[in-house]
């Protein structure tokens, strides 16, 4: 079991898997894009290659301005399911008043887990047609929900809430912009509005995820929040150069790609590829788990997990 | 306000007024001016957008901008809208006018401001082709905004900017309303002609599951379905989705209100398709009350949508199974579809008008604002019955106890669009037992209603009293 130095304050009031794992040392989530279709079971087939895997899952909200069946139904039909959500909250499709009702809405429904997020960029041309609210930033909404969850108090209205709902925050990041002079103020001003665990953007590179590690610590947010490194099993050479063209934030290092090419089954090279991250991650006594994102490739996620073994060093009794 | 601003304001909405007022002469002129347009079109053809635009752009905003007070939106409906230029409506309103017009045809929001949709539907009136305001108008394409729409006239081309009278919508109608499919054991009682009783459940301030369940139980024992309000009077609330979800898991038939105020269509398409995953049927759509200046929330109104576009957005997804944007789902969701009305709103005729454009965009049934005036409801309710609409939808009557003249007082003051007469204040003053009153007069009402042919059912609300809406039920024999 890897010790932490100081384990990050998470509200005792909150009793997730998640929380529990992530006190435990090593934390995974897996992430999955919602179907398109009204029929529960097509959502809940989506489930299935991570129960018993992953300590929870993030529901991405109509990822890429497309409409998906949203985070808040998804929660509502993952209840005995064995694998609690990450409900995910943007900020491009609701103003103020319906991204609180339906934070109430999630508190009723049993979600315990939240990520805010500004949402994906509306396609310039697709989809110009269409209003970006914008009404608050992510940080302002950090900043509501810890409001909300520690005074009851819905900000502007003067009414209170009986029982709020308790949620363990968490922010996205951008591993490859901890360079950027602006970076480690605007995390710092997350966690200060209530953010307790990060999730990033998809890293394949060792030594950008512990170069990562080492800013943080120097920004001093290292034992002040959770980190989960956001990676995930490659299924060829092709998607790998496709990511690292299309995806923002997103870098591939040419080695990888080199031994996806050179292999002769790409897919069980991109599994070893991501049980080598998933052992490295668990190394570093600052980051606290992963978060595995493999569009298309969902099976490959648990064969990595396996592989690397890393979760008998948390809490998770596999 | 700057005094050069206030002189702006006024100077500005007064020549909007006279072009509004002179909606006629503004017809005839612009049916001479567009055939300017289109004699250009040759010419527009070689001159490049870069230098026509530099011209015709600054024309058009300062004519157009002087005479209507245009936003170039790039979606120019002014001939369909009796000249009132409908970017002046606080809610973004493409298919108005609301249902919160004030005493006088003032505006809900803007409380000094005429209605820009009462203004359309008068202008219209004056104008030869006046009849063009019953189009049904589809949601603002965001991505005209601030194009010229003369331009695209000249250039006969939609991609630079919707020219005016392009007012058709790309989706496909369906002619659906009351069928005799039913959905939902709601939508079954209403087809069966059964005299239906609904009520509004404003959910409380908490996420506890248990205490929401038990005080919409309260409710739903006593009527077939409770509307689940959506964030109303401009305040946060719980979700509708998740309330309409717990009570539907939980075996009940509820009323999911949608407004357009807070979400765009991304957020509303996914709601609903979420609310049908969760077995939710019965969908009320709503424009939403509008933001006003001195509410606390300070969010940021969105009406990407309203209610009409709305309604027309959700039949297309289920009968066409296809999203806004033409996306297909996989499975056709199953909605009964519901609008609201205000049957004592200040002008019956436009009301008939909007109703009208509601159920030919899909609404199925109807549940209305509060009604105290029956000689009001009775001058509406017989022009919709002569335009034969009450055989094209369900049509609800909202009621409720008043519970004393104080209150009764309030209300008419300050929630837009309600009419009380001066009778039912003065029987409330003159009562012994005030709440009992009210009580009476609210039966009463039920009980005249119930006659009339064309009346489906009624929509009780009684804020947090459900130990009222019993005894309504009792007293007016509706169990």
């Amino acid at each position: 079991m890897k010790t932490t130095a100081n384990p990050p304050v998470a509200k005792a009031s909150i009793d997730s898997q998640l929380t529990r794992a992530l006190r435990g040392g090593f934390a995974l989530t897996a992430e999955i894009v919602p179907p398109l279709s009204g029929n529960p079971e097509d959502f809940l087939k989506l489930l299935d290659p991570f129960k018993g895997h992953v300590d929870a899952v993030n529901l991405a909200d109509s990822a890429g301005g497309k409409v998906r069946l949203p985070g808040l139904a998804c929660s509502a039909l993952m209840k005995s399911q064995g694998v609690e959500p990450v409900l995910q909250v943007t900020c491009r499709d609701r103003n103020k008043i319906a991204l609180i009702s339906d934070l109430l809405g999630a508190g009723a429904i049993g979600v315990q887990n939240l990520l805010v997020l500004r949402g994906d960029n509306l396609d310039e041309e697709k989809q110009a047609d269409i209003t970006s609210v914008h009404d608050v930033a992510p940080t302002d909404l950090i900043d509501i929900v810890s409001t909300l969850s520690n005074t009851g108090v819905i900000p502007n209205e003067e009414k209170t809430v009986t029982s709020p709902p308790q949620f363990l925050i968490g922010a996205a990041d951008m591993p490859n912009q901890c360079d950027e002079p602006w970076w480690g103020d605007a995390l710092n001003k997350k966690v200060g509005a209530g953010a307790r665990f990060v999730q990033t953007q998809l890293t394949y590179d060792l030594k950008a995820i512990s170069y990562y590690a080492e800013k943080l610590q120097e920004i001093g947010l290292s034992g002040k929040i959770f980190i989960l490194i956001g990676t995930g099993p490659l299924a060829s050479a092709k998607s790998a150069l496709w990511m690292r063209e299309n995806l923002y934030g997103v870098d591939v290092p040419d080695e990888i790609v080199t031994r996806l090419q050179e292999a002769d089954d790409p897919k069980q090279e991109g599994i070893k590829i991501c049980a080598e991250i998933l052992q490295h991650i668990a190394q570093i006594p600052s980051l606290h788990g992963a978060h595995l994102m493999a569009p298309g490739n969902n099976a490959s996620i648990p064969k990595a997990i396996l592989l690397s073994e890393v979760s008998k060093q948390g809490s998770l009794s596999a | 306000m700057s005094a050069a601003n206030l002189s702006k304001a006024v100077g500005n909405s007064s020549l909007r007024a006279w072009s509004n007022r002179h909606a006629r002469l503004m017809e005839i002129m612009y049916s001479a001016f567009v055939p300017v347009l289109v004699a250009l079109r040759p010419l527009a053809r070689f001159i490049p957008s870069k230098i026509l635009k530099p011209v015709i752009k600054p024309a058009e905003k300062l004519i157009k901008g002087t005479m209507f007070d245009c936003h170039m939106c790039g979606n120019c409906i002014l001939s369909s809208t009796g000249m009132s230029c409908p970017m002046n409506c606080p809610k973004n309103l493409r298919n108005g006018p609301c249902g919160g017009v004030r005493e006088g045809g003032y505006c809900e929001v803007t409380p000094s401001m005429p209605c820009v949709w009462v203004k359309a539907w008068e202008g219209a009136q004056q104008m030869r082709h006046g009849d063009r305001i019953t189009l049904l108008q589809p949601p603002l394409d965001q991505s005209l905004s601030g194009r010229s729409s003369w331009i695209a006239v000249m250039q006969a081309d939609h991609s630079t900017g919707r020219g005016e009278d392009t007012s058709k919508t790309t989706l496909t109608r369906s002619k659906v309303q009351k069928s005799d499919r039913s959905f939902s054991p709601l939508q079954a009682k209403l087809n069966a002609g059964e005299f239906t009783i609904t009520s509004e459940f404003n959910p409380p301030d908490t996420p506890d599951a248990d205490h929401i369940r038990s005080e919409a139980e309260q409710l739903l024992k006593l009527c077939s379905s409770v509307n689940i309000t959506d964030g109303a009077g401009a305040n946060t609330h719980i979700s509708s989705t998740s309330v309409a979800a717990l009570l539907s898991q939980a075996g009940h038939d509820p009323v999911m209100q949608v407004s357009c105020r807070d979400r765009n269509r991304i957020a509303i398409q996914a709601d609903v398709l979420g609310a049908s995953a969760l077995g939710i049927k019965n969908i009320l759509c709503l424009t939403g009350d509008g933001i006003k200046s001195q509410d606390k929330t300070q969010a940021k109104p969105v009406f990407d949508l309203d209610c009409t576009s709305l309604l027309e957005m959700l039949t297309h997804m289920r009968e066409q199974g296809e999203f806004l944007s033409g996306r297909k789902l996989d499975k056709k969701p199953e909605f009964f579809l519901g609008a609201t009305s205000n049957p004592c709103a200040i002008d019956p005729h436009i009301e008939v008008g909007r109703i009208e454009k509601k159920i030919r965009a899909g609404a199925q049934f109807i549940q209305t604002q509060y009604c105290f005036d029956m000689d009001a409801f009775k001058d509406f309710f017989t022009r919709f019955q002569d335009q034969g609409l009450h055989e094209q939808c369900h049509y609800l009557v909202g009621v409720g106890p008043l519970s004393t003249a104080r209150a009764a007082e309030w209300m008419r003051h300050n929630i837009a669009g309600i009419k009380i007469p001066d009778e039912v204040i003065t029987r409330l003053k003159s009562a012994k037992d005030e709440a009992q009153e009210g009580i009476d007069i609210c039966v009463e009402l039920i009980q005249q209603l119930r006659e009339i042919k064309g009346v489906a059912g009624v929509h009780i609300m009684a804020l947090q009293q459900p130990e009222k809406v019993k005894r309504i039920i009792e007293q007016a024999k509706l169990n």
